[in-house]
């Protein structure tokens, strides 16, 4: 008898023809629709997407609007999360920090979610030497703590520069670039496991066999067929690598590894703000900190009722 | 079986007891009876060896183990250079290019296994000799030996030391038998009498014998530690030529003449000192200068020193842990954080009562120390455009550097000597030292023009500048930032590197630098300390680090290093001191205020702006600590 999805079930009880034949898109969408924790947590990560693109434009000069006579003054309603050690606006600072964030999380998703999807394929569909190979390197990798790894790869590219003295520029040792290149590189492991083992299971299911005894080239087989069945992985990494991303650009700014001087991150506030708190400067720290911690959480949270949505397998108890 | 219950439960109480063995102090034990002095630290010690002493917490721990010809009396000032080992003033010669130093009799090492043992099991010791001397400058110009700064003092000074040091070159480094060569400018006339020739006069003189890098060392330490290792068996067998060093690197290998040496050295952990038994006779200064005596700076007068058993510092690297342990009376002294600055200091720079009342004192005192960013004048931007270095000058706000980087600890630097010396009033503030943007951007179009003839401007703008700083913490790249700040006034970017100092000096050293943070603590109060930095010569020894090249200058220098104290001399050094201000090598920023507190119970504190190894004057009243809550 084939299984059918409890929204079917309740459409049926409610005297609805249910809309059957429904794509994993729509379905995924209805699901986290009626998930009301999911709804708010994208629209916390809408929030802050939009704070990200239009703190630029609202406070395209904060790192120049420094007033040394009001340094470190408490939240006031003219700086409602007071000022830093420059006597710039936290809340400004803090609210540019979140495109920093962003937009680390998003060049390094970029970068590591097809980077792992297309390892994972190769060597969960070619097999043998191939995928030695890659599994060779990915276990390699992953021997190394996660954060050493990301330390050793921005020494090593300390003195880079990619493209000097064009508009494409990339400073590898102090740059944002340098970070999500690094990030990128380095966190494709996860999602190559995922989709390595995808990828076994798919090239045995009927479908494959049948292009493969037609003479589809496994190349087209591989891209065109398989493929677009596992962007439902890629989506869902995605989502919960920012988390990974945001978390490491924050640990690196603070040890002083990450954005340059003059670029806000919430790594950096935290970093400045460390032993403020013993002479009860708050704010700083607060700031930086309540704001990873909102985006963290709902990342967390909706890259896990994503993950539900997409893939009902997964789905957690 | 029967017991196997009471065993384990024996052992569960036992486990879960064993931290609280640790509860009762590390070591406390040993120093009961004894006057002990708790500090701290927070920088790297990067040398044990007298030789290549190139840091101020090098030089601290050092100067109470190691003892030069010289030094600077404790409480006189001016400062006066009294004998140290040296027994009376040197004998000059008539053309002031023969110094003949007698040596203070019955001085000894402190006892170290290098001089065997005794029947007891004790090591023995041995008292200095002029040879020690002889082979200490020898290991300063060593080839093998990177001796830095103390080179560069003797560098051209003495007959035949360069010529050794040449010779030393071809010897392998683990060759020791290149100090028994002899030096034409150094002699041992016999086992009391020291006496070094110079090539031409040097008035400085005195003040590099007053240095303790210069300290004695005996041959049987180089040739016992360096030269031989532990058998395993008791005994010692010789390191193969190949595989020695050069440099005392251990705790164990340190033999000094002071009143201090070393019981325990782990880095970045813990140093104890404790008192050395054959310390010679010292006493506590009978005079000192006007104020001193009300100030109860001479109340032990004439008493033997040291008057503390054990110096121990512990290494903390955060100054809010120190200033913590200083708090809860744990430490004698300690510097102020930032952090707290504002709290503890009132806006006169005054001590807060409320502190006072805690039984804190204050001492503030003005080091002879220039701060300031380096430009590299072999760079093809900041080097070839003076009005680029004149506007950069013009637009830093030093006075917000100083108050929002260091809470107002020190004073706008505005030329190159620090205002102690009497030369630096003579010269003036420099044209450029001082904050004007308007002018600052005048010379901005006037660079841009100069580095368009050159071809050097990308796009009509002056090309991003790079600062490297000494460091990769925040309080670095703060100010990092706050140049990137200053330097955007005119449009310029800035990008800020942080390096850990290994690497920042290997740059400098390979001229790798644009702009760097550096300054300059003075070796001896004479203000040729800080003009030989500018002098050509001086790039290839490694302390004209901003690679400045003016003939007018050098000319001037020779004519000066020659002269003794004379108003001659003095025109010539405002001479000097005005090309600097005019060409802008450096970027001045701050004089530095030093700000340290004590307890009450610590007594005879006076800084020393120049001098190290003074703690053998310091006291605590032991039962005041005690009685206020201290350990």
């Amino acid at each position: 008898m084939e299984e059918v999805s409890e929204e079917i079930v309740e459409e049926q009880l409610k005297g609805k023809t249910p809309k059957v034949g429904r794509s994993l898109w729509a379905d995924a969408y209805h699901r986290l629709k009626r998930d009301k924790v999911a709804v708010v947590c994208f629209a916390v990560i809408v929030l802050y997407v939009i704070i990200a693109i239009i703190s630029s434009f609202l406070f395209p000069n904060w790192a120049e609007n420094y007033d040394y006579e009001h340094a470190n003054l408490p939240p006031s309603w003219e700086h409602p999360l007071g000022t830093d050690d420059f006597g710039r606006s936290v809340l400004q600072e803090t609210m540019l920090g979140a495109r920093t964030s962003l937009t680390v999380g998003v060049m390094a998703n970029i970068i590591s979610v097809p980077l792992g999807m297309l390892l994972g394929a190769i060597a969960g569909y070619y097999g043998r030497f191939i995928d030695d190979f890659i599994v060779w390197l990915y276990t390699t990798l992953a021997s190394v703590p996660g954060i050493i790894r990301l330390i050793a790869i921005k020494f090593a590219f300390q003195d880079v520069v990619l493209f000097a003295n064009t508009p494409f520029e990339m400073d590898l040792g102090g740059g944002m670039s340098g970070i999500y290149i690094a990030l990128g590189v380095m966190s494709w492991v996860g999602t190559c496991r995922l989709v390595r083992a995808e990828v076994m299971k798919i090239r045995e299911l009927d479908y494959v066999l049948a292009a493969q005894a037609i003479g589809t080239r496994r190349i087209v087989i591989l891209f065109r067929h398989i493929m677009p069945n596992l962007l439902h992985i890629g989506i869902i990494q995605f989502s919960l690598g920012m988390v990974g991303a945001i978390t490491a650009e924050v640990i690196l700014s603070y040890l002083g590894l990450g954005v340059g001087t003059g670029v806000p991150s919430w790594g950096v506030m935290i970093s400045a703000a460390r032993m403020d708190l013993v002479v009860g400067r708050w704010w700083e720290l607060s700031s930086a900190v309540g704001a990873m911690f909102i985006i963290i959480l709902a990342l967390n949270i909706f890259g896990d009722r994503l993950r539900d949505a997409l893939d009902p397998r997964l789905r957690t108890a | 079986m029967k017991y196997f219950y009471v065993i384990a439960l024996l052992i569960t109480v036992g486990l879960a007891l064993l931290p609280m063995t640790y509860l009762q102090g590390e070591g406390e034990d040993e120093y009961i009876g004894k006057v002990v002095n708790y500090t701290t630290y927070g920088a790297t010690v990067k040398s044990l060896d007298p030789a290549t002493c190139g840091d101020v917490t090098s030089a601290v721990i050092q100067g109470n183990i190691y003892e030069g010809l010289y030094w600077y009396h404790y409480l006189k000032r001016p400062l006066e250079i009294v004998p140290q080992l040296a027994d009376g003033m040197p004998e000059i010669s008539d053309d002031g290019l023969t110094y003949t130093i007698k040596i203070k009799r019955g001085v000894k090492y402190s006892r170290n296994p290098c001089f065997g043992k005794n029947p007891d099991g004790t090591y023995k010791t041995r008292t200095v000799r002029a040879a020690d001397f002889v082979l200490a400058f020898k290991r300063v110009a060593d080839y093998h030996i990177n001796t830095g700064l103390a080179w560069a003092f003797l560098s051209g000074r003495i007959v035949g030391l360069d010529e050794w040091r040449k010779k030393s070159k071809s010897y392998p480094a683990g060759d020791f038998s290149r100090y028994d060569l002899p030096v034409e400018g150094l002699r041992a006339l016999d086992d009391y009498t020291f006496q070094i020739k110079l090539r031409k006069k040097f008035p400085q003189m005195m003040y590099v014998l007053a240095m303790h890098v210069y300290a004695p060392i005996p041959r049987e330490a180089v040739d016992y530690w360096l030269g031989t290792e532990d058998d395993g068996k008791g005994g010692r067998r010789p390191i193969p030529i190949n595989k020695r060093v050069c440099e005392f690197r251990d705790y164990r290998m340190v033999v000094g003449t002071g009143p201090y040496m070393f019981k325990e050295f782990v880095r970045k952990n813990r140093i104890v000192l404790v008192r050395n038994p054959d310390f010679r006779n010292q006493y506590y200064p009978t005079e000192g200068a006007p104020g001193d005596k009300e100030k109860g700076l001479l109340a032990d007068a004439g008493k033997k020193v040291p008057f503390i058993d054990v110096i121990r510092y512990d290494y903390v690297a955060e100054s809010y842990s120190a200033w913590m342990r200083f708090l809860t009376r744990q430490t004698d002294s300690c510097g102020i954080p930032k952090e707290v600055f504002k709290s503890v200091i009132t806006p006169g720079k005054k001590l807060g009562e409320k502190w006072r009342k805690k039984g804190i004192r204050l001492y503030t005192y003005s080091p002879p120390v220039v701060y300031w960013l380096v430009f590299n004048m072999e760079d093809p931007i900041v080097g070839a455009s003076k009005s680029l270095r004149q506007a950069l000058c013009l637009a830093y706000d030093v006075e917000n550097h100083i108050k929002i980087l260091y809470n107002g600890r020190g004073k706008r630097a505005t030329n190159i000597l620090p205002s102690l010396f009497k030369e630096h009033d003579l010269a003036g503030p420099g044209p450029y030292y001082r904050l004007d943007l308007q002018a600052a951007r005048k010379k901005l179009e006037q660079a841009k023009k100069e580095l368009a003839r050159q071809g050097k401007l990308v796009d009509g703008k002056i090309p991003q500048l790079r600062l490297d700083l000494p460091g990769n913490d925040r309080a670095a790249y703060r100010m990092g930032e706050f140049a990137q700040q200053q330097f955007r006034k005119l449009g310029i970017d800035l990008k800020v590197i942080g390096n850990d100092w290994a690497t920042l000096q290997e740059k400098v050293n390979n001229k790798r630098c644009q702009i760097y943070t550096m300054g300059w603590h003075a070796d001896y109060p004479d203000p040729e300390n800080f003009l030989q930095l500018f002098y050509s010569p001086n790039i290839a020894k490694g302390t004209n680090n901003a690679n400045y090249s003016n003939p007018e200058y050098d000319r001037l220098y020779e004519r000066a290093r020659v002269l003794p104290d004379c108003p001659e001399r003095r025109q010539l050094y405002v001479k000097m001191v005005r090309i600097i201000s005019e060409d802008c090598p450096v970027l001045l920023l701050s004089e530095p205020i030093s700000f340290f507190l004590t307890y009450k119970w610590m007594k005879n504190i006076k800084p020393h702006p120049v001098g190290y190894g003074y703690t053998r004057f310091r006291r605590i009243d032991t039962v005041l600590r005690k009685k206020m809550g201290g350990r």
